[in-house]
């Protein structure tokens, strides 16, 4: 898993290192997933509700990443927790309760995107997947400091949108991969294909993620541009930001 | 060796590539600041995506998740007890197997037996089965219990048992009559 990364960005979030959140229920957070899993499968509820407590937040993520509605995101992590309950006795602690429940999450959001289709899908040719040229990657997307760029709402904004804009199926890996680190073969399980295609799939959804937040960089707002530098122009890519934008804001 | 290709750096920067692969691409990396730029940039978007989401989730009050669970934990109560008074009855039923196959059979014949006398007795009353079987008590053959002699004609006593009690009826027939006139 993914949330013990080296040099992650510095974010005011609530969630401690191992995605888990302290809890003052009974069970605490000294035992471990193994102890409170065999706990809950002999009828312990306090031992699920702990459980409960370390990861909803972390399936709430993910269902959102793929879902991109907070209704939907809940309802799904609520039905994966139900669903996780249910099929408890035949959890055999094979792979860490989270990955358990993250292909339960995953699942969950996917077969709610197939039954609302609140998003059109559009694919692109994933056969092909040429290196170079139009579909490139790209060398730079916010100046190299996302910790100071999510502190500004129009970037989180834009962030909504680029992730709006790609495929269920992009989404879905990209989420996967960038969220919980899943390898391209877990992945091409989970999604029923072959790695090949996931390959294809986190190139496409990567290209036009940052193809959508340049966007942003080369037409930065005054105002975007003065949260990004903090009024202040001493490192070359905010400079080069400020050159590009229209006018300089006021506070 | 030039610079690694965008398809090579993305399975480096996911770690997909095998360890001598892996390593080639660093070398290549520390050559070509390019590259090096594009795989940063690659560093950085996962960060940004994995970041924006965890404070997407961050931004969701407790107060949701508060309601949320309550709604497991009740359609965890609810299915419990569901499956409580099944197995209450499945353990009882393995507990009591014998008795309970010794009493189906028991039962099972009995209501065969019964069934059999049933259509042996139906199938000596009369046959017009649904027919209603009761007569008005004016149609009925009353019972004759004695004759009686009378002069110029005979008589006939008759005891009638009704919904209104015992009748007792003297039916006098004179000699001379002739039917019809």
């Amino acid at each position: 898993m993914s949330y013990n990364r080296v040099g992650s960005v510095a974010k005011p979030s609530k969630v401690n290192i191992d995605g888990q959140r302290a809890s003052t229920k009974a069970h605490g957070t000294d035992l471990d997933d193994r102890d409170l899993v065999a706990s809950a499968q002999r009828g312990d509820h306090d031992a699920f509700r702990t459980l409960f407590e370390r990861y909803h937040r972390r399936a709430y993520a993910l269902a959102y990443g793929v879902v991109r509605h907070q209704d939907d995101a809940l309802d799904v992590v609520q039905d994966a927790f139900i669903k996780a309950h249910k099929y408890l006795d035949k959890f055999e602690g094979n792979s860490s309760f989270y990955t358990w429940l993250y292909r339960i999450v995953m699942n969950l959001a996917i077969d709610h995107l197939r039954k609302h289709r609140r998003v059109k899908p559009v694919e692109l040719d994933e056969s092909k997947l040429e290196d170079g040229g139009e579909e490139s990657l790209l060398p730079r997307i916010l100046g190299g400091n996302p910790g100071r760029a999510l502190m500004d709402k129009e970037i989180r904004g834009r962030i909504d949108q680029a992730l709006d804009t790609l495929s269920e199926n992009h989404r879905s890996v990209l989420v996967m991969r960038e969220l919980e680190g899943l390898s391209y073969e877990e992945m091409a399980k989970a999604m029923d294909c072959s790695k090949g295609t996931i390959m294809s799939r986190l190139f496409h959804a990567r290209r036009n993620m940052q193809k959508q937040l340049l966007d942003l960089v080369d037409n930065p707002s005054a105002a975007l541009v003065e949260d990004l530098t903090g009024g202040k122009v001493d490192d070359p890519d905010d400079a080069d930001l400020k050159e590009r934008a229209p006018a300089a804001r006021t506070r | 060796m030039g610079a690694p290709n965008d398809i090579e750096l993305m399975l480096h920067a996911d770690g997909e590539l095998d360890d001598r692969h892996a390593a080639d691409v660093d070398a290549r990396l520390e050559r070509e600041p390019d590259a090096r730029t594009k795989a940063d940039a690659l560093g950085e978007m996962t960060e940004l995506v994995r970041s924006h989401l965890e404070l997407a989730a961050d931004d969701v009050p407790e107060r949701s998740f508060d309601a949320i669970w309550r709604t497991i934990d009740r359609s965890i109560s609810t299915r419990e007890a569901d499956t409580g008074a099944w197995s209450k009855f499945t353990g009882w039923l393995d507990r009591h197997r014998g008795h309970v196959i010794t009493g189906a059979v028991s039962a099972g014949a009995v209501a065969a037996l019964a069934l059999l006398l049933r259509t042996t007795d139906e199938g000596t009353r009369a046959p017009t089965r649904g027919a209603i079987d009761v007569q008005p008590a004016a149609l009925r053959v009353a019972p004759e219990i004695e004759s009686l002699d009378t002069p110029d004609g005979e008589g006939t006593v008759l005891n009638l048992e009704d919904e209104d009690g015992h009748t007792t009826v003297i039916w006098v027939s004179p000699a001379d009559t002739v039917e019809g006139i």
